[in-house]
């Protein structure tokens, strides 16, 4: 009899989880689509007065997409940004992960480069936030995550290359989450995970697949004001959502469709829940309101 | 699967301990809670594969449903077992090589080898071809090569490695393997200003790659538009002294157009000539060129009179420029022994001047001898030439030199400026500069030689040119009409003073029979004068050989140039007595005052009133056997007897035997004496019969002239 309870007990976690798994569309309407000559770029981020930035290394150039929807183009002054991957507005500046050469940068909207930061351990930095008066930054190299004091001194940092949960695989974008987790998409463990500051508690945010609720290739990750963690695939081009603690949120959608946007990088989410997508291979960005 | 999986790993204990409800119970909760993180994936055969795989083979992940899948449809190049293959698409590669793992964005950006492509002019052997038959990714890569960290080896993940070439070659062998291209595996220069992350050979040599990023903006590196300017530079810096002048024919030629060649407007001066690939002959020539011409051929093709640098048409004329073998390196021209004598054996057609001193200053600036693409000035050592020539050098201390006065007023009043060598000689004219004149020598000896230039004058009373004669050493003189004629150059070298380079240096010396440009050493034997004269050679030893220092036996009497007569070009006498120019030439010496004052000829006046005929005008021999005179010289039929007609001063003896004197200062007889016949056979007799001797004593012998 016993038996007979704990089956019918297990067929209705089954069934809960089944569920959770249906891919759930959340609309996105669609704002605008921003082609400024892009030369594959690779992240983007914004400030406090509803001004974007667009990291277009490859053309060796910021591109600021001020509230407005005016475009500056910022030009680096004194060195060059060629083949950076991530930037981040951080504590009032923009800094690039200045990836080739090991280096953080801070650029001012002049695009003057007002402070460098050679990193140690040939450290190959793919993104970079904050977190206080911390930095931390990802390593396309040694596979870890590495968190900046407020003199740019390592502190310290966490990973190794690997498959098991605490260790990455090429861990790529950041984002803060609640409670100052660090988001980070690890890129070829195909998943999501979220670490308190100190690089501990990992938690599984999205898991490996290329169904809906998975993910193959995890880009650009960005909370939403309800504290949904929104994931860029790199391969399927989905944008999907998720709960911090993991659970499936949905799979954003346009007119009955899921988003199936061209090699997504980073993405970042303003103050009036648009989502921006850097279409990398595309060379464009695309701007989303979610409904 | 995973139940299999299950089944394979637990199938002991489960037998054991379970019932099949508990099985079923356990099973259900691995799947639910354990499954997920446990399953591995397979691929399409049924095989586990790793983790790694599913990285990129994305189709593999265990249980996909169809319905929920999130993979995009795309038309994949290839099928594999009858399913797109996702891997070898730009998409797939782009989710790692974004910068977020590696960083092969400039690979995307590229405009080479973007795909699918087309195979055009490849020649594609062995590497896969998309289902269209076009080059895609996997046609060079593969993430399955081996050993992809191996330096220059098969990364990044290539099917045929990259170093020497082999995997360009696959493809391109038609461009890289004949003279017709730009050669590779060649070493360049050290100091080549290729960019620091340019791709070498093992041995630092040149690849395809070192000037063709596979994957890029620019099929060629530093190459904007057609101007290969900087990227050609890199390598042959030297050859961009070519910049402004006549080779750079976008400055030269800038105006103009043409059916051969490039573009003439542009700024690439290397792509007149040259093109990198499939080029129409060798050295990459980017024109047709007359292969039966050889290597001159290339020069040829321009300068000719319908070709680009037809203003200097060459005429095959001047210099020989073909099958001349040199026996000899040349160091100075960067000639090898058994080198074959061409255009660029004197001529760097990147150079226009070989010290760079003389720049180039504007286009079409006219050459001269120390530019003119000369690899060696033709200055007042006449460096080029002598090179070669080098036993002409003794000239360059003598009064031929082109430093002295006599040159330098020829060039202040022809505003010219000329080469030691090309003064006279024009290397793509005739052999001598401009001359068309039959007799070239005597021309060109006058320019300077004519009494109103510094140098020394003959043009009066000189050795008779234009004549046929006869050389025992051969020596030169000009042709015509398939005869050797007397020229200035039959006497003289103007390239050697003197016998040595040693006695060739003079200070405007005027000059005797051991110098003085001859041909043959004229001193102390009349070497020169007796090639053609050899029967005089009988005056030698005689009292009529008054060698001293300089003066050989000949010039005593005999000045080949400014004589004082046309006939025998006989030397001045000053005042001396004697009513013609023999006897005033004799009694030059024959008289008081003279070297022969022991043989005074104190009568000998035969009255010249009465013509008289020459033994050939009487038949009764050759006009040489008593030679009779007129005011000018010699008379072949009728004239006067003079000193000559009984004397020849080249013999002391009619008899062969006889003509060299026994002693000096030997006493004469009438067998000697320097008698030119027996006094029986003379003239005389002829005309006065027996009383020839009364007669010759009467006005002989001023003895017997008191007797009678």
């Amino acid at each position: 009899m016993r038996a007979k309870y704990l089956l019918l007990l297990i067929l209705t976690t089954c069934f809960c989880m089944v569920q959770g798994l249906i891919a759930q569309d959340i609309n996105f309407a669609a704002v605008r689509v921003i082609e400024a000559d892009f030369n594959f770029p690779t992240d983007i981020c914004g400030n406090d007065g509803g001004d974007v930035f667009v990291l277009d290394a490859m053309n060796d150039r910021v591109v600021q997409i001020k509230a407005g929807g005016e475009l500056v183009i910022i030009k680096p002054q004194q060195e060059s940004i060629y083949k950076a991957v991530g930037i981040a507005w951080i504590n009032g500046a923009l800094w690039i992960a200045d990836t080739p050469r090991s280096r953080l940068l801070r650029m001012e909207m002049s695009g003057r480069i007002s402070q460098v930061i050679k990193l140690n351990h040939q450290t190959e930095p793919v993104d970079v936030i904050g977190d206080g008066e911390n930095l931390v930054i990802t390593d396309r190299r040694n596979h870890t995550v590495t968190v900046l004091d407020k003199d740019f001194v390592e502190k310290y940092y966490w990973g190794k290359r690997g498959e098991k949960v605490g260790e990455f695989i090429n861990p790529g974008f950041l984002a803060s989450g609640p409670e100052n987790r660090i988001i980070i998409g690890d890129i070829l463990n195909r998943r999501v995970v979220s670490f308190s500051p100190s690089g501990r508690y990992p938690q599984i945010i999205a898991k490996p697949g290329v169904e809906k609720g998975q993910i193959f290739r995890p880009k650009g990750v960005a909370l939403d004001s309800k504290n949904r963690v929104w994931v860029a695939d790199g391969y399927t081009g989905a944008i999907q959502a998720f709960s911090i603690s993991g659970n499936y949120e949905g799979i954003a959608s346009n007119a009955g469709k899921s988003l199936a946007l061209s090699a997504p990088m980073g993405i970042y989410i303003d103050k009036q829940d648009r989502l921006w997508v850097v279409e990398s291979f595309a060379s464009k960005i695309s701007v989303w309101r979610i409904k | 699967m995973g139940s299999r999986i299950f089944r394979k790993q637990n199938q002991r204990l489960a037998d054991q301990i379970m019932t099949p409800l508990k099985r079923l119970l356990f099973a259900l909760l691995f799947l639910c809670f354990v499954g997920p993180f446990a399953f591995a994936q397979h691929n399409p055969d049924g095989r586990k594969v790793s983790l790694e795989c599913v990285v990129c083979h994305v189709s593999w992940h265990d249980n996909t449903n169809p319905e929920k899948s999130l993979l995009p449809k795309i038309d994949a190049p290839i099928q594999i077992q009858g399913m797109p293959a996702r891997i070898p698409t730009a998409a797939m590669c782009y989710t790692c090589h974004d910068g977020t793992v590696m960083d092969s964005r400039q690979v995307f950006s590229s405009k080479n080898h973007q795909m699918p492509m087309e195979v055009k002019h490849a020649n594609i052997k062995t590497l896969p071809l998309d289902k269209n038959g076009k080059i895609y990714c996997g046609t060079c890569h593969t993430p399955h090569s081996l050993k992809p960290e191996r330096i220059g080896g098969l990364a990044p993940f290539l099917r045929v490695e990259k170093m020497n070439s082999a995997l360009c070659l696959e493809c391109h062998s038609n461009q890289a393997k004949s003279h017709k291209n730009h050669p590779i595996k060649v070493k360049v220069p050290a100091n080549n200003t290729m960019p620091a992350n340019s791709f070498w050979g093992k041995d630092g040599s040149m690849e395809c790659m070192t000037c063709h990023p596979i994957h890029g903006t620019k099929s060629v590196l530093g190459v904007a538009g057609n101007d290969r300017s900087e990227l050609c530079s890199s390598c042959h810096k030297a050859y961009f002294n070519i910049r402004l002048t006549d080779h750079d024919l976008t400055s030269s030629l800038k105006n103009k157009s043409s059916d051969i060649g490039p573009d003439f407007g542009g700024h690439d001066p290397c792509a007149a000539c040259h093109v990198s690939h499939d080029g129409k002959a060798k050295h990459m020539w980017s024109m047709d060129v007359d292969e039966n011409a050889g290597e001159n051929g290339y020069c040829i093709g321009c300068h000719s009179n319908s070709g680009l640098g037809q203003e200097k048409a060459y005429a095959h004329a001047g210099h020989p420029v073909s099958k001349i073998k040199l026996k000899k390196a040349i160091p100075a021209l960067g000639i090898k022994a058994g080198d074959e004598l061409l255009c660029k054996s004197c001529h760097d057609p990147h150079n226009w001047e070989f010290s760079k001193k003389h720049a180039v200053k504007m286009a079409n600036e006219e050459g001269t001898e120390y530019t003119s693409f000369l690899r060696l000035p033709d200055d007042a050592q006449g460096q080029l030439c002598v090179s070669c020539h080098a036993d002409q050098s003794s000239m360059f201390n003598s009064d031929h030199s082109v430093a002295r006065e006599g040159f330098q007023q020829y060039f202040r009043e022809s505003n010219t400026i000329h080469g030691q060598c090309t003064v006279c000689h024009g290397a793509h004219t005739d052999e001598l500069k401009g001359l068309t004149h039959e007799d070239p020598y005597t021309v060109l000896c006058l320019r300077c030689h004519d009494g109103q230039h510094f140098a020394t004058s003959v043009v009066h009373n000189n050795h008779p040119i234009g004549v046929p004669f006869s050389s025992k050493s051969n020596l030169r003189g000009y042709k015509k009409d398939g005869q050797t004629l007397l020229s200035c150059n039959t006497c003289h070298n103007p390239h050697k003073w003197g016998k040595t380079v040693e006695s060739s240096k003079t200070a405007d010396l005027n000059g005797d029979d051991r110098n003085s440009f001859l041909t043959l050493s004229n001193w102390p034997e009349p070497n020169l004068c007796l090639d053609c004269h050899p029967e005089q050679a009988t005056l030698l030893n005689t009292d009529h050989d008054l060698t001293e220092t300089g003066k050989s036996a000949c010039s005593l009497c005999h000045a080949p140039h400014n004589a004082e007569t046309k006939y025998g070009i006989f030397a001045k006498w000053g005042d001396t007595p004697g009513a013609s120019f023999n006897e005033k030439h004799c009694f030059s010496c024959h008289s008081e005052q003279g070297l022969a004052s022991e043989k005074v000829v104190e009568a000998y006046a035969h009255p010249r009133e009465f013509g008289i005929l020459s033994p050939a005008a009487r038949g009764t021999g050759d006009w040489l056997d008593f030679p009779v005179f007129k005011e000018d010289g010699p008379s072949k039929t009728v004239g006067y007897v003079d000193c000559f007609t009984c004397h020849n001063p080249h013999a002391w003896s009619y008899k062969p035997e006889l003509r060299k004197s026994e002693s000096a200062n030997e006493e004469g007889n009438d067998l000697t004496s320097f008698l030119r016949n027996p006094s029986q056979l003379t003239l005389c007799t002829d005309c006065h019969g027996e009383s020839t001797l009364w007669k010759y004593n009467y006005y002989h012998d001023p003895v017997k002239r008191k007797r009678y």
